[in-house]
């Protein structure tokens, strides 16, 4: 090649027709960026069974595919059981996370740690959170008393004083939907003007009751009864953490399907029965666990009716 | 796009309508990927890169500022992302086109064509740092002005002028089109400098 060769000449072998004219890369891009906050919004509601104590391996050898379902009395589906296996949208699982997401985990803990009981917030933690995402945290309203819980569900859901067994009430948590209206650029403005590790906007909590943890005690055992609104649950299913290492059956009470299963524990058996009954206008899933003989599948029934108020 | 279009859709963007980045990515895709394209010498790598530049540069939205023009911003992405790229790499990748005589001449045409266009310019490429690549790619081939330039490498204006021309001259004595399937003893030993 000439060494005079004017600077055109550059531009000329750069142009090659060669050379990949278009590219398409925003699809994946937009992918990737939707993923990113996916990691810390919950699209839809996707209600997950945990068994108590960490979440084991999600094994991807053996898929249970068996599921179970409870039907009302026009027959409709309103409950649906699965092993997490069949979740549609796969949740990725890690070993360990990276330092950074757990430090920002372990800060959102913190926060949590040190709200006031019955407390909502938007939240921004300015340390380790690059994608600037805001979270929104609360802390569960707490009863000792039980006329102090009735009076803040009002006519929501009933719950009883005593369970069968001479099991009493001893405490709970409450939570409602919260109204989650935040202004994001103020908080940021915010941040950068109070220069702290995280900044709040107080939330407001709806009057729609979200779930309620109930503990009932008879000496040392307890039962606990968790009633929770299924109004939102996404298709109406549950996905349960190694599915197929529980027993189950689905068992009548009048017009109502319960779902009794049984799992053996380091503590002994540990049984629930889960039944989802119309309360106030709205579907809501009943759930009593306990270990031991307290329930049997003969005495569902007695579970059941002690939902129902006293007429 | 002008300043002004390319200011609202920021906005936009930041205030949560994600899929206007769309709109971003369309008009500045194709010069980002042939920049990426002519530092890397990998179609490939050039595509994960480009990908890899926007992304980046989403996540930085809130942090530009209209006073240097968006293009000129998302360069500066692309030169640092790739100056990252190129420290990360073995010096053994780099050498694509130094094949053994028994695969056949049109493997290894059609694989270079695939991975990078010109065997020479390659080549040529190689003998340049990144800083005199991007130097010679944005002025000799995309003629953008100087003050643009000094922006998306952070040096002087002056400074870039003089070096552009013992860029293009350095360029220019490397390229030495050599026919089919080799480089001589000097230039292999250059890139292993280099590398």
């Amino acid at each position: 090649m000439n060494r005079n060769k004017s600077h055109e000449s550059i531009k000329e072998l750069f142009n090659d027709p060669r050379i990949p004219q278009e590219i398409e890369i925003s699809h994946q891009v937009m992918t990737k960026i939707k993923r990113e906050k996916e990691r810390f919004f919950v699209k839809y509601k996707v209600s997950i069974l945990v068994a108590i104590g960490l979440i084991a391996s999600i094994s991807s050898g053996y898929a249970a595919v068996q599921y179970y379902q409870l039907k009302d009395e026009k027959g409709e589906v309103i409950y649906q059981q699965k092993d997490i296996s069949q979740i549609p949208e796969k949740p990725k699982v890690v070993k360990e996370l990276d330092p950074e997401t757990k430090k920002y985990q372990d800060k959102r803990s913190e926060i949590t740690g040190s709200m006031e009981p019955g407390t909502a917030a938007a939240v921004y933690i300015t340390v380790h959170n690059p994608n600037k995402a805001v979270a929104t945290l609360y802390k569960a309203f707490e009863f000792a008393n039980l006329a102090d819980l009735r009076k803040k569900v009002g006519d929501q859901i009933f719950v009883p004083e005593t369970l069968p067994g001479g099991y009493s009430f001893e405490d709970a948590n409450l939570t409602f939907d919260i109204k989650r209206e935040y202004d994001k650029e103020a908080l940021y403005k915010k941040a950068e003007q109070e220069k702290k590790e995280y900044v709040i906007q107080p939330l407001e909590w709806t009057n729609k009751l979200d779930t309620l943890y109930a503990t009932y005690k008879s000496g040392k055992s307890y039962i606990n009864l968790n009633i929770s609104n299924y109004e939102d649950v996404e298709d109406s299913t549950t996905y349960v953490i190694n599915q197929d290492e529980q027993q189950k059956e689905v068992v009548k009470v009048g017009q109502i399907e319960v779902l009794y299963t049984e799992e053996a524990s380091k503590d002994g058996i540990e049984k629930n029965i889960v039944w989802v009954m119309e309360y106030d206008g709205k579907n809501m899933q009943y759930e009593v666990v306990t270990t031991g003989d307290v329930l049997t599948k003969g005495n569902i029934s007695e579970f059941v009716n002690a939902m129902m108020p006293k007429k | 796009m002008d300043t002004k279009q390319i200011g609202e859709l920021v906005d936009e963007i930041i205030q949560g309508a994600d899929d206007r980045y769309a709109i971003i990515m369309k008009s500045y895709q194709t010069p980002i990927f042939h920049y990426c394209y002519h530092i890397l010498g990998n179609r490939c790598e050039a595509e994960d890169a480009t990908q890899e530049v926007f992304f980046k540069a989403y996540r930085s939205l809130k942090k530009y500022s209209p006073t240097i023009p968006f293009a000129a911003w998302l360069y500066k992405i692309a030169y640092h992302h790739c100056i990252d790229l190129i420290r990360k790499r073995k010096w053994t990748k780099l050498l694509p086109f130094l094949m053994q005589d028994k695969e056949s001449q049109s493997d290894i045409e059609r694989y270079i064509e695939n991975v990078y266009f010109s065997e020479d310019v390659f080549l040529a490429m190689q003998t340049l740092s990144v800083e005199e690549r991007t130097l010679l790619l944005l002025r000799g081939v995309e003629e953008k002005t100087y003050e643009e330039i000094s922006l998306i490498m952070n040096k002087n204006a002056a400074s870039l002028r003089k070096k552009f021309e013992r860029t293009a001259s350095k360029f220019r004595s490397a390229y030495s089109p050599l026919g089919k399937g080799g480089s001589t003893h000097d230039e292999s030993k250059q890139i292993a400098r280099e590398y």
